[in-house]
């Protein structure tokens, strides 16, 4: 797991561009399953079971990550760029790498810098700057210069190894290339029933791709994998912690899109308690999730999110635990087989 | 009488995805005025009559209210919204959650008085000595309400109530679905009692989407301008049904307008323009649904929306259930 995940995390995927994800994703599961891509870009993967499913279950991640898409080269070659679910504060003074179209290399390092100490005001030091301040430099002489390399419409990453730090694994993407990294390994075993796993293109912005992948397959129940906020650590106050790492898989009752059945999320604890599986609810109602399309896009279906609780989401490095990720895969493996039973 | 169902309907605890129970009530009370009456996979309550071009009238049958997520050390509840919430108006109320657990919602006492309370700033007090009792008696994402108190004018005219947003509707509808003549039926009527509503009109969407209805109707609620120092707005109370050109969430198909204030004209049934600036309902997810729906609303005036003292002019109500009856017995065959 720990190395699906590192490769899964290391390649780059902002909305829009998730090619590279998704030929890894495909290179792996297709032996194991029937799968085709659809005209937006997800993959839809059916995998047979043991036993045919009396319910038609449908599994689902999302293959893009947050980052940032070009969108004007300046006289001084500088790039500016729109960000896809970052914030600024995450964002200045990192290093970035800029797949960049003309340079045949296709990599490009580029640093997004702000005013040094010396040249700000002492009260302006805990200003956040706005995005539209904010530049790639890729260390071109000028405009013309810059746009040997790169054009409007490239994308940019974080460039951050992937590693451990103490109990956790670091990296980025880690929302939601672990709830790949689950469906990946779960197609690779044997399954008790028939499922459906969908690889979703535009999470991040707007929850894009499972607006047609839902009408593609107008299943029973969807079960969207996920990563969530954890602000487990000091700073946040105790009813605003959202999850903990370490505590296991979180289960949603509400978020700001959807509403879960209560019927479901207490499914959901009685297969977890059944089978002795690490479990959280997911004690505040934020961010929104593509089960918000599965549930009522293209008619309606039951819907459940679980989540790996993952610290620093949308930014540079998150820290997950892998034990909460293999929480979420036996949760998944149990409802499938608690649903159709 | 409306009031009497209102008050059967203000037994039942259900904010948005709660609404099971009393959906289940209202089940009990019209299955046998219907073709055909089930549940959708979303929740909805779907009640079918008569044949012909298919016709969604959809009522919203779930109320605003709050959500557990948290218990502190002491055993208070924090809370988030389900749908829009005015704090003014709620601190301090008697809530109860959908397991029947009463408790009292109050505010931080360090909040100043000129601060816009937020859910955040809140809480909801059970009894409770510690967060594990706390949750154990209310597990987190349990919801509550208001516990809603029903009253009349002095001249019985005009009727007071939380969530009368929108369980006048739901009570028309009944009612409707009730009375109608069922031999003078020209389409396939789909009586729709919704759910999720406040928190974004998500139970009409899938439903429209399923049934694939020509036309359809929403029957909620409108703001009016009749009250001291508020905006302003043409409806007010007592002049009758409200007929929706637009709101937030939509333009109102013109036939479907015409129509409805035809029908109105026909039948001597008093109506009011309504153009309501904020807000939408349940016409806003209809309209757009597949290759689009014809779609409009009829609306119950309402002074002091999403307070526990909404209040209606039962004058207007009759003008409603009047021009739904009316309306379906016409037939929309434009």
């Amino acid at each position: 797991m720990e190395l699906l995940l590192k490769t899964l995390s290391r390649l780059n995927g902002v909305s829009g561009d998730e090619d590279e994800v998704r030929e890894f994703i495909l290179k792996k599961i297709s032996p194991y399953c029937s799968c085709n891509v659809d005209r937006l870009g997800n993959i839809i993967a059916f995998r047979r079971g043991k036993k045919h499913s009396v319910k038609k279950v449908v599994f689902e991640a999302h293959m893009d990550e947050t980052g940032y898409i070009i969108t004007s080269i300046d006289d001084f070659g500088c790039l500016h760029f729109l960000s896809n679910g970052v914030s600024p504060n995450v964002t200045c003074g990192k290093f970035v790498r800029v797949r960049a179209t003309r340079e045949k290399e296709r990599w490009l390092d580029g640093v997004v810098g702000l005013a040094p100490i010396h040249l700000i005001k002492k009260k302006e030091f805990s200003d956040i700057p706005e995005q539209r301040e904010l530049v790639i430099d890729i260390g071109a002489k000028n405009k013309k210069d810059a746009e040997k390399y790169v054009i409007e419409g490239d994308y940019a990453y974080f460039n951050t190894e992937f590693g451990r730090v103490g109990n956790y694994i670091k990296g980025k993407a880690l929302d939601d290339r672990a709830g790949c990294a689950v469906m990946i390994d779960m197609i690779s075993k044997e399954l008790e029933y028939d499922a459906y796993f969908v690889f979703c293109v535009q999470e991040e912005v707007g929850l894009r791709g499972s607006a047609v992948a839902c009408a593609a397959i107008k299943p029973d129940y969807a079960i969207v994998l996920e990563g969530t906020t954890a602000a487990d650590i000091g700073g946040s106050p105790a009813h605003k912690k959202v999850c903990e790492l370490g505590n296991g898989v979180a289960v949603s009752f509400a978020d700001s899109r959807t509403l879960y059945k209560p019927e479901l999320v207490s499914l959901a604890f009685e297969c977890a308690e059944e089978k002795g599986i690490n479990t959280q609810i997911k004690t505040y109602v934020s961010g929104g999730t593509d089960a918000a399309r599965w549930q009522r896009e293209s008619g309606a279906s039951n819907v459940l999110t679980i989540s790996v609780p993952v610290r620093y989401l949308h930014s540079r490095a998150s820290l997950a635990s892998e034990a909460d990720i293999f929480a979420m895969e036996k949760l998944a493996v149990g409802l499938l087989e608690k649903i159709n039973s | 009488m409306i009031i009497d169902i209102i008050k059967k309907l203000n037994e039942f605890v259900s904010p948005s995805g709660n609404e099971k129970k009393l959906l289940e009530y209202v089940r009990s009370e019209i299955e046998a005025y219907s073709d055909e009456c089930f549940f959708d996979v979303m929740g909805n309550l779907v009640a079918v009559v008569g044949a012909g071009e298919k016709v969604m009238i959809s009522a919203h049958a779930d109320t605003i209210g709050f959500i557990c997520h948290y218990a502190d050390e002491k055993g208070f509840i924090r809370f988030q919204d389900l749908g829009w919430e005015d704090y003014r108006i709620i601190a301090g109320r008697h809530v109860r959650f959908t397991n029947g657990v009463d408790g009292v919602l109050y505010y931080e006492e360090k909040t100043k008085p000129e601060t816009i309370l937020k859910c955040d700033s809140c809480f909801i007090d059970i009894g409770a000595r510690s967060a594990e009792e706390a949750l154990r008696i209310v597990p987190v994402g349990t919801a509550a309400a208001v516990v809603p108190e029903c009253f009349e004018s002095y001249d019985g005219r005009r009727l007071s109530s939380a969530f009368l947003d929108n369980r006048i509707s739901v009570a028309l509808l009944i009612r409707t679905l009730k009375e109608l003549d069922k031999s003078k039926l020209r389409n396939k009527v789909y009586f729709v009692f919704s759910v999720q509503e406040e928190v974004g009109t998500r139970g009409a969407m899938p439903a429209a989407y399923e049934i694939v209805p020509k036309y359809a109707l929403a029957v909620d609620v409108t703001l009016t301008g009749d009250v001291p120092e508020c905006p302003k707005l043409s409806v007010a109370l007592g002049k009758g049904a409200a007929v929706k050109i637009m709101d937030e969430g939509i333009y109102c198909h013109k036939q479907m307008v015409d129509f409805i204030l035809d029908t109105a004209e026909k039948h001597d049934i008093p109506v009011q323009p309504e153009v309501m600036t904020r807000g939408a309902t349940d016409a806003m997810a209809i309209h757009t649904s597949k290759s689009g729906v014809v779609t409009g609303a009829i609306s119950i005036p309402q002074r002091y929306c999403h307070s526990p003292v909404e209040t209606v002019d039962l004058d207007d109500c009759e003008a409603v259930f009047n021009l739904l009856k009316a309306s379906l017995e016409e037939g929309f065959t434009f």
